[in-house]
């Protein structure tokens, strides 16, 4: 069965020439491509040449990843940033907001021949101090001065047996955008998902206002919500959901849902023992390496040079290469095998990572254990979280008496423990919590947290008046 | 260097956890020269999404982007530090900010980490040079 292209979610990219000791980084695709169009062309130049270009940009980005160009001759990225092999990009550098916009407009659209399925490798060049057997970067400016649109230039440079395939599937979305804009006055399903992901986006972003309620009726709180979002976001702040919005609230949207996920797994994985197992290298199948995955997992959320990979228990060739890429960032020798002194590094990261998000941000989504004791006299962010979750435990269990969130473990702290602890069958002491008593905690909190929150689509008990 | 007669304009983003998370109370700190040798300082912190909009940055007129023979670099470039507490501080030079256009810098905070040695450096991602663009 033929495989079509799809837009991948992300793209990895070597900083350098193929065969050169350089960092891979991992961008979305999206953003890769206002990367690249940024470096390549100015944002000043005519719309109908800025697509143009764009489009050959994704173009090739897409050839490669689809042919597989650089990952079936060995390598363990999709393509370079070397404009002798591929094309320009420069890692975290600015973009500008008229490309962003035209981006979010047609990243999930690319050319092609008509009798090919792939994605056309669309060379280009400037034009002026070189010359090449495509697009001319100047030259498209010409064209469009002259009133062609993206199209006509695209079909001068690359001739007329040219198609071009638009509304392409995004691997990380479910569905595509509604074919027409959503706005305020509009109601169904397709509008109470946007809600539902802007509320659950502006418990991290404060500034969004909270839509209230998520009934599938676009009204002011939603248009409010969405422009707020849109001003965040770099885009067009009209309060309608167009095509580029609403990609912009799935990508925004799964980012934050994969951090919850992440810290939910840590939870889940708490029995097993995060003790250095045994020294780990490729062919190991085990709880150890399940552990090992799960951190390095984690700390790729927030290291863009540190390679994903899946979390299965299996030491296979993405978790190696995970592993060289975390020696590279960090400055290890780059061996592939993780000893005692490897495994030390990584754990250290994981909870550096871990411990920097802001508690205020975990709320339906409690984190893991941070990693230290927690005993009297101790103060912290991870006091005040566990505080939390116990005042929250509380409302149910109202043995356990209601405390202060003061972020400080004194006796009061403790008297809520021993409650719990009483209560749930736990064995542990009220005086110290560590991962066994922090991981009971969280655990019934999120049972609580998840159950005492109507799920959208859920009739809330309000009664709607017809006025 | 031409002169810088007209102004373009700069929006900041600090986030963590490949967006994930917004940098708010992030200082950023822009700096740049014009063609007379006149410091261009600007400090300003990120409000709670992280965002932060610096106005009126001097550039050179927008018509040198517009013809590949201008003789000059038709942006202007600013540095750009970011920090914040429990994070690296992260430096990008050479921000492009062109007339009449929004630049926009996401900045990616890494939180510190700390192993038993002390502090770790995760090497190649705190300091970024934006090098020239392609066309010049």
């Amino acid at each position: 069965m033929i495989e079509y292209p799809v837009i991948p979610e992300n793209i990895v990219i070597h900083l350098g020439a193929p065969g050169s000791d350089a960092p891979n980084v991992t961008e979305s695709f999206a953003d890769y491509i206002k990367n690249v169009a940024s470096s390549e062309i100015f944002p000043t130049w005519p719309r109908e040449a800025l697509i143009a270009n764009i489009l050959a940009q994704i173009s090739v980005a897409l050839n490669r990843v689809y042919t597989e160009y650089y990952r079936s001759a060995g390598y363990d990225f999709d393509i370079t940033s070397s404009i002798a092999h591929d094309q320009s990009y420069v890692y975290q550098r600015n973009i500008f907001a008229n490309i962003s916009e035209l981006v979010d407009e047609i990243f999930n659209t690319y050319l092609k021949r008509p009798e090919f399925i792939e994605p056309l490798y669309a060379t280009f060049c400037d034009g002026v101090e070189v010359t090449c057997n495509g697009l001319s970067q100047w030259g498209s400016v010409e064209l469009a001065n002259q009133g062609l649109d993206a199209f006509e230039i695209l079909k001068r440079y690359y001739g007329t047996n040219l198609d071009v395939v638009s509304n392409v599937s995004v691997e990380s979305v479910e569905g595509s955008a509604p074919p027409t804009s959503i706005r305020e006055g509009d109601t169904g399903r397709d509008v109470e998902l946007i809600q539902t992901k802007l509320n659950r986006i502006s418990s991290n972003y404060p500034g969004i206002p909270k839509i209230y309620p998520t009934d599938g009726f676009f009204g002011e709180s939603t248009t409010a919500a969405v422009r707020k979002f849109q001003e965040v976001f770099n885009l067009e702040a009209d309060g309608v959901v167009g095509k580029n919005t609403w990609y912009r609230i799935q990508f925004i949207y799964n980012a934050v849902k994969r951090l919850s996920a992440l810290n939910s797994e840590g939870l889940r994985l708490s029995d097993l023992s995060t003790a250095y197992p045994a020294e780990l290298s490729e062919g190991d199948v085990s709880a150890g390496v399940l552990v090992l995955q799960y951190y390095l997992h984690y700390i790729a959320a927030f290291i863009p040079s540190v390679l994903d990979l899946s979390v299965d228990g299996s030491f296979g060739a993405g978790t190696r290469e995970s592993v060289i890429s975390f020696q590279k960032t960090y400055g290890l020798p780059e061996t592939g095998v993780v000893d005692r002194a490897v495994w030390d590094e990584i754990e250290a990261a994981y909870y550096s990572y871990l411990r920097s998000i802001p508690y205020r941000f975990t709320e339906g989504a409690p984190l893991p254990f941070p990693g230290r004791i927690l005993r009297a006299g101790i103060e912290g962010d991870d006091v005040l979280a566990l505080q939390r979750y116990l005042n929250y435990i509380g409302r149910t269990y109202t043995e356990i008496p209601e405390i202060a969130e003061d972020g400080i473990f004194g006796p009061s702290t403790e008297s809520a423990l021993a409650e719990f602890i009483r209560i749930f069958g736990i064995e542990a002491v009220p005086s110290r919590v560590g991962a066994v008593l922090w991981n009971a905690i969280a655990s019934v909190y999120d049972d609580l947290y998840v159950g005492n929150t109507a799920e959208a689509g859920q009739y809330s008990g309000r009664v709607i008046s017809e006025e | 260097m031409p002169k810088y007669t007209e102004s373009g304009k700069m929006t900041v983003r600090a986030y963590t956890a490949s967006g994930a998370l917004p940098v708010g109370g992030t200082v950023i700190r822009v700096i740049g020269v014009d063609e007379n040798n006149r410091y261009i300082n600007y400090s300003i912190i990120t409000d709670e999404d992280g965002v932060s909009i610096i106005r009126e940055l001097p550039t050179p007129d927008k018509a040198l982007s517009l013809s590949p023979d201008a003789r000059s670099t038709p942006y202007a470039v600013y540095d750009v530090e970011a920090s914040a507490p429990g994070y690296y501080t992260k430096r990008i030079y050479n921000v492009a900010v062109f007339s009449g256009e929004d630049a926009i810098l996401p900045i990616n905070m890494i939180p510190i980490s700390i192993n038993g040695d002390g502090e770790m450096y995760p090497r190649d991602t705190l300091d970024t040079t934006v090098s020239e663009n392609e066309l010049l």
